[in-house]
C-alpha cells in the first residue's frame, strides 16, 4: 500500500521549471468574441491514463477504511439510547392509529383490519430497529486525517464525510434529555456549505467537549471560512 | 448634509481621504411610487385635454368631486401617504463611505446603523429600473452573502457607479481612496474606458434563445391544441375559453422576460472583477469578483445541442435564485453562448482552464444498472485549478468547481452500489446542493478521488493565503493572453477517456495495478 504512493497532487504549474507541454501561440486578444468557425473535425485526444487510477488507491480497496489510524467509535451506550428513542417513536406512530382504526371504525367495515395490520407492521419495525441499533451504533466513527476530520456512519447507505478543519465555522455540542441521562453528546460541524452533513452522534460528553476544543483550535490555525 | 459633498480630487500628491456622507437622491420616493404618480398625472392631463381642467371653477368642486371615479381617491390617497413616508425615510436615511468603513444609518422611528466590512462584500450590483433609468438614477445593492446586505436606492448614476467601483476595489483587498475620481460609465451598457468586453450577445441571439426554450413550445402547444380542436369541431367554448388569455399572457411574459431581461447582454472584465450587464428597459449590472466564484455550471438542453449553444450559470454566495428576475441578482452568467463564447467566459474566471485538454474519466459500465440513461455522460476530470463534473442525459450539465472553494467532500455508497463495487463522491461548496455529485465511480477510486480532492483543496487554499487572489486580478488583467482561443470543436471535450471497459474490479486492483493498459 505504501510502497508506491500514487501521484495525487495536481500537475505542476508551468512556472515550476518544466517547459509547458503544448507550445501555445496565444493570439493577440480580440475584444469582441470572434466568429466561431469549426476548423478540424474533433479529434479525440490521445488517451493518457489518469495517474490517480494507476496504482492501488490510498487506504486499500475498502472504500470506508479509516484514513490514518483506526476509526474512533462512538459510545456503545448510544445503542440503549437509540433503542429507547425508537421504541418511543414506534409507539407514537403505530399504536394510537391502530387503536383508533380498531375501536372507532364500525365492525362491519373491512378497513378495520388495517388496525391490526398497522400494529403488526409497527411491531416488526420496532423489533428490526431494536436488533439493528447495535450494528448501527458500531458503524459510526470519526478519525483525524492530518488537516481533515473524517466522519463515517450508516449501514445500508454508508457515508464518509471529509471536512477540513480550516472550513469549519461552527462546532455545536448538543444533547437532549435522553442522551444526557446516559452522559452522551452529539457534535455537529457547520461549514459554509449547507449540504455538509457533519454530525458525530453519541460521544461521551467529556470526549465531545475535548473534540470540540481540538476542532476549534485546529480551525483557528487553518482558518479560511469561504 | 447636502448632496454636493462630492469627492473633489485634490491637487497634492497624497490625496486627502474624502468622507462621503450624504442622503440618497431626493427623487427616490417618486421613483418608488412612479406608477401612482404617473396615473394621477395622467388623470389631470387628460382632464385638461378634454378642455375641462379640474381647477376651472372651484365653486363647483363639491359636485365635481362627487362625479369623480372612486379609484382616483384611492390612488391619490396612496400616493400622498406613500410620498409622505417616502420623504420621511429619505430624510432620516444617510450613508457614510470613507477609507475605513461603509455605514448605512436610519434615524427614523426605528434607529438603525448598519456597518459592512469591506472584506465581507461578495458582489455589488447596480440596477436601474425603467423609471429610475429615465431620470438617470440607479440602485446600488451590496451583497455580503448572508440575507442582510444593504441597498442604496436611489442615487445619481455616476455616483452609483463610483461607489460600486470603490467598494469592489476594497472588497478585493486592494487599497483605494474615495478621493479617486469615478470613471465615466456608459449609460447603455455600463462599460467604462479601459474595460475589456469579452462577450456581447446581439439581439438575434437573444431572440433565438427566447424561442429555444422548451417551456415556450409547451405553452404554445397548450395554446394551439384547444384552438385547433375548437376550430375543427366547432367547439366555440373551448376555442375562446378563459384559459386562453392566461396562456397567451404566460407566453408573452416568458418571451419578454428573456428578450427584455437579457437584451444587450455584455460580459466585460473590469479592474474590480467581471461585470455582467443586461436589460433593455431595466438595466442590471452585476460585478463579481473572480475569486468569489464557487462553481459554474454549463447547461445544454437537447434543443440547444442542435443549435450548438449552451448556457452558463454561476454560483456566488448570496446570488438569488436561478431565474430571479426581480431586482436581486441573477445567477445566469452567460444566457446563450456559442462554444467560443463559453470558452471565453470560463477562461475569464480561470485563466488557465482549457476544457479541450481535460481528460474525463467516465463511470464504469456496470453503473448502467443504476443509471441506464446518464451513465455514458457521467464522469469527472481534474486539473490544477478545478474539478469538472458531468451529468445529465438529454439535458447535459457540466459543473466546474474550483478546488479552492471546496467546503467538504462526501463519499457515499448505497446497497446496490455496494453490490456492484461502486461508490459516489460529492464535492460540496456553498449553495451547490448536491450538484457536485460524481455518481457510481469504482469504489476504491472514488475513495482515492475524495481524499485527493481534499489534498488539492488544501493546497489551493494555502496558495490563496500566500497569494490573495483579490490582489492577483491585476496581474491577470495585464496578461490578455490568458484567454486563448484555440480551435474549440465543441462545448464539450470531444471524447471521454475509454477507461470504463477496462477498469478492473476492486479485488484485482489489490493484487496489482497492471490493469490500466488502455
Amino acid at each position: 500500500m505504501q510502497s508506491q504512493p500514487p501521484e495525487f497532487m495536481p500537475p505542476p504549474r508551468p512556472q515550476d521549471g518544466a517547459p509547458p507541454t503544448t507550445p501555445v501561440a496565444a493570439p493577440p486578444y480580440a475584444p469582441a468574441a470572434p466568429p466561431y468557425e469549426p476548423q478540424q473535425p474533433p479529434v479525440a485526444p490521445p488517451f493518457v491514463p489518469d495517474p490517480m487510477l494507476a496504482g492501488p488507491p490510498e487506504g486499500g480497496v475498502e472504500p470506508f477504511a479509516p484514513p490514518s489510524e483506526a476509526w474512533r467509535r462512538v459510545s456503545p451506550k448510544l445503542t440503549t439510547v437509540k433503542r429507547i428513542s425508537s421504541s418511543i417513536w414506534s409507539f407514537i406512530v403505530f399504536v394510537p392509529a391502530a387503536l383508533i382504526l380498531w375501536f372507532v371504525v364500525p365492525p362491519e367495515e373491512p378497513v378495520r383490519w388495517a388496525g391490526p395490520a398497522w400494529l403488526a407492521l409497527g411491531v416488526a419495525w420496532w423489533v428490526w430497529r431494536w436488533f439493528r441499533a447495535k450494528r448501527l451504533v458500531a458503524s459510526y466513527g470519526w478519525a483525524r486525517r492530518d488537516k481533515d476530520l473524517c466522519i463515517v456512519g450508516g449501514l445500508w447507505f454508508r457515508n464518509l464525510e471529509v471536512v477540513p478543519f480550516g472550513r469549519m465555522q461552527v462546532v455545536k455540542v448538543s444533547s437532549g434529555p435522553l442522551l444526557r441521562a446516559y452522559g452522551l453528546a452529539n457534535i455537529e460541524l457547520v461549514t459554509a456549505a449547507a449540504a455538509t452533513n457533519g454530525i458525530i452522534p453519541g460521544l461521551p460528553a467529556d470526549e465531545a467537549k475535548a473534540l470540540r476544543d481540538l476542532i476549534i483550535g485546529l480551525s483557528d490555525a487553518e482558518g479560511s471560512g469561504l | 448634509m447636502t448632496d454636493d459633498v462630492r469627492p473633489v480630487p485634490t491637487a497634492g500628491p497624497p490625496p486627502t481621504p474624502v468622507r462621503i456622507e450624504e442622503r440618497l437622491h431626493p427623487l427616490t420616493p417618486f421613483v418608488n411610487l412612479w406608477i401612482g404618480v404617473v396615473a394621477l398625472g395622467w388623470f389631470v392631463v387628460s382632464s385638461v385635454l378634454q378642455g375641462d381642467p379640474i381647477w376651472n371653477d372651484l365653486g363647483e368642486m363639491r359636485e365635481r368631486l362627487q362625479d369623480m371615479p372612486w379609484w382616483v381617491f384611492l390612488v391619490a390617497g396612496g400616493v400622498v401617504i406613500g410620498l409622505g413616508t417616502g420623504y420621511w425615510s429619505w430624510w432620516t436615511t444617510r450613508f457614510v463611505i470613507d477609507d475605513q468603513e461603509f455605514r448605512l444609518e436610519n434615524t427614523g422611528a426605528f434607529q438603525e446603523s448598519k456597518r459592512i466590512a469591506f472584506s465581507r462584500i461578495q458582489s455589488v450590483d447596480v440596477t436601474q429600473p425603467f423609471a429610475a433609468r429615465l431620470l438617470g438614477l440607479a440602485q446600488v445593492k451590496i451583497d455580503v452573502g448572508a440575507d442582510d446586505g444593504a441597498t442604496l436606492s436611489f442615487l445619481k448614476r455616476s455616483r452609483a457607479t463610483e461607489i460600486r467601483d470603490y467598494l469592489m476595489t476594497r472588497a478585493t483587498g486592494r487599497t483605494a481612496t474615495t478621493s479617486e475620481p469615478g470613471r465615466e460609465a456608459s449609460a447603455w451598457d455600463d462599460t467604462a474606458q479601459g474595460d475589456q468586453v469579452l462577450v456581447r450577445l446581439n439581439p438575434g441571439e437573444i431572440i433565438l434563445s427566447a424561442f429555444a426554450t422548451m417551456d415556450i413550445w409547451f405553452l404554445m402547444l397548450a395554446f394551439a391544441v384547444p384552438w385547433v380542436l375548437g376550430w375543427l369541431f366547432d367547439w366555440s367554448v373551448l376555442a375562446w375559453g378563459g384559459g386562453m388569455a392566461g396562456l397567451a399572457l404566460a407566453i408573452l411574459g416568458s418571451l419578454s422576460k428573456r428578450l427584455f431581461g437579457q437584451f444587450n447582454y455584455t460580459l466585460a472584465r473590469t479592474p474590480a472583477g467581471l461585470r455582467i450587464t443586461r436589460g433593455l428597459f431595466t438595466l442590471r449590472s452585476q460585478t463579481i469578483p473572480v475569486h468569489r466564484v464557487q462553481a459554474v455550471e454549463t447547461r445544454q438542453p437537447l434543443l440547444w445541442r442542435w443549435l450548438g449553444r449552451a448556457r452558463l450559470d454561476i454560483t456566488v454566495l448570496g446570488l438569488g435564485g436561478e431565474d430571479s428576475e426581480s431586482l436581486s441578482s441573477s445567477t445566469i452568467y452567460l444566457p446563450f453562448g456559442t462554444p467560443a463564447q463559453v470558452q471565453v467566459a470560463l477562461a475569464a474566471i480561470w485563466p488557465g482552464l482549457r476544457l479541450e485538454e481535460l481528460r474525463f474519466t467516465r463511470t464504469p459500465e456496470r453503473a448502467r444498472w443504476l443509471d441506464p440513461l446518464q451513465w455514458e455522460w457521467m464522469g469527472f476530470a481534474v486539473d490544477d485549478q478545478v474539478l469538472v463534473v458531468r451529468r445529465g442525459w438529454l439535458h447535459r450539465r457540466q459543473i466546474v468547481v474550483p478546488h479552492a472553494r471546496l467546503q467538504s467532500v462526501e463519499l457515499s455508497q448505497g446497497p446496490f452500489e455496494r453490490r456492484l463495487g461502486l461508490a459516489s463522491v460529492t464535492a460540496k461548496t456553498t449553495d451547490l446542493m448536491g450538484m457536485g455529485a460524481i455518481s457510481h465511480l469504482d469504489a476504491p477510486h472514488a475513495r482515492a478521488l475524495a481524499l485527493a480532492e481534499m489534498d488539492r483543496a488544501r493546497a489551493a487554499r494555502v496558495d490563496e493565503l500566500l497569494d490573495p487572489p483579490g490582489l492577483r486580478t491585476a496581474a491577470v488583467e495585464a496578461d490578455p493572453a490568458g484567454v486563448v482561443l484555440v480551435g474549440v470543436p465543441d462545448i464539450w471535450t470531444p471524447a471521454t477517456a475509454p477507461l470504463p471497459t477496462s477498469l478492473p474490479a476492486p479485488v484485482e486492483v489489490a493484487q496489482g495495478g497492471s490493469a490500466d493498459a488502455s
